[in-house]
This record gives C-alpha cells, sequence and structure tokens, in this order.
C-alpha cells in the first residue's frame, strides 16, 4: 500500500515536471508531446492517489469496490470481451495495412506495423502455453 | 403437471447441457435478500440474479459457498441434467 502510495507520488512528480518542462523550456512538437504524456501521467496517478485517500477514509467503499472488481461474473464478462476485441481487431489492422500499402508509405513503417502484429501473437501464444502450464 | 418446486426451477442451457438450480426458491423461503446474499458472498448482487435467472452459472467455488451458506449440498440447489438438451 505505502510502496504503491510513493510509486504514485513520484508518477505524479514526473508528470508535473514534464508539463512544466514542455510550457516552459520546449517549443513545437515536443511541447505538445511532452505536455501530453506529462497530463496523462499526473492526472492517473492524481486520480489514484485520490481513489487511495477515499478508501483509507472508507473501508466499507473499499470492500464494495473490492467485491465489484474481483466478483466472477464481472471478471469473467471482462475477460470475454476482450477476447472479443482481440478477434475483431485482425479486420482494422488489414485495413489500415491495406492504406499504408495503397498510400505507398515507406517500407520500414509498414514492417514495423507488421512487426507489432507478430509480437501480439507470440504474446498470445506464450500466454497460452503458460496458462497451459498452470492449469 | 409441474410441481410448484419444479415450475422455480430455471433452466440454463450451456454446451449442451442443462443445469437447473433452486437458488431463488430457496433464498426467498429464508427471507433473504438478493443483496443480503451478495453480500455475504462477497460477489455483486447482478450476480446472484444471474445465476437465479440461470444466465450464469456459478464457478465451483462459488457453488460451494452458496450451499454452505444455506447448510445445503450443491446437488440440493444446483442440479444437473445430463443429455437433457
Amino acid at each position: 500500500m505505502k510502496k504503491k502510495m510513493v510509486q504514485n507520488t513520484l508518477l505524479l512528480l514526473l508528470g508535473v515536471i514534464s508539463v512544466l518542462v514542455a510550457i516552459l523550456l520546449l517549443e513545437g512538437k515536443w511541447a505538445g508531446l511532452l505536455s501530453g504524456f506529462g497530463a496523462m501521467l499526473a492526472s492517473l496517478s492524481g486520480v489514484r492517489i485520490y481513489s487511495e485517500q477515499l478508501f483509507k477514509r472508507n473501508p466499507e467503499l473499499k470492500r464494495r469496490h473490492d467485491i465489484t472488481e474481483n466478483d466472477e461474473r464481472n471478471v469473467q464478462l471482462n475477460n470475454a470481451a476482450k477476447a472479443k476485441v482481440y478477434e475483431f481487431k485482425m479486420w482494422p489492422f488489414l485495413t489500415f495495412f491495406m492504406v499504408l500499402l495503397l498510400a505507398e508509405t515507406q517500407l520500414w513503417i509498414m514492417l514495423v506495423y507488421v512487426g507489432f502484429y507478430i509480437l501480439d501473437f507470440f504474446i498470445y501464444l506464450w500466454s497460452l502455453n503458460r496458462l497451459m502450464n498452470e492449469m | 403437471m409441474e410441481s410448484k418446486m419444479e415450475s422455480l426451477l430455471y433452466k440454463h442451457r450451456s454446451g449442451g447441457l442443462l443445469l437447473d438450480n433452486r437458488l431463488a426458491e430457496i433464498r426467498r423461503a429464508r427471507g433473504i435478500t438478493q443483496e443480503e446474499l451478495a453480500d455475504v458472498l462477497e460477489v455483486s448482487r447482478q450476480t446472484i440474479s444471474s445465476i437465479e435467472n440461470g444466465r450464469y452459472n456459478p464457478s465451483i467455488v462459488l457453488a460451494f459457498k452458496i450451499a454452505r451458506y444455506f447448510r445445503m449440498t450443491i446437488e440440493e440447489i444446483f442440479i444437473y441434467h445430463e443429455g437433457e438438451c
């Protein structure tokens, strides 16, 4: 719990510093990128810190939150939805690949794109193998 | 003619198997609400509702928890009909 709090506080600081650096020291696309990244990091860790504090003050709320999160039906529904997304993902991938091809995009961009898809597939196979050994 | 108990059975078709349960009937007979049962079993109220309506089959662990809570056996609450689909 304390470790998480320290982690989130550090991430919050990193986010705030990133935004400040982007505003004060940088210009153009790098300023935009860094401020976006910093804002995302700061808001995410800020919300986590706030909810941790809220749960600390209200254990009943924490218990209800944990029940909802660990509820076996919710977990199954969540996993089924993720599996559906994984199955569906191939079509947008192929469509975008065709767009890249027709737009005569540089070869390395297409290779990186395909590489990510292959990596994704290998992660799937690795997870499947690990789960088969576990169960 | 169906008996009262049979009429309270909810049927669930899953993978060609038929699973009934008497959870709603037993819960009502004990005067417990879905919220109270969900709270004791540490699951959501929707899970209890879905089990009662036959839309969801609980895990064996949850089935045991339910049976222990009512001081019954799993077979008294969940009825499995092999090859009746």
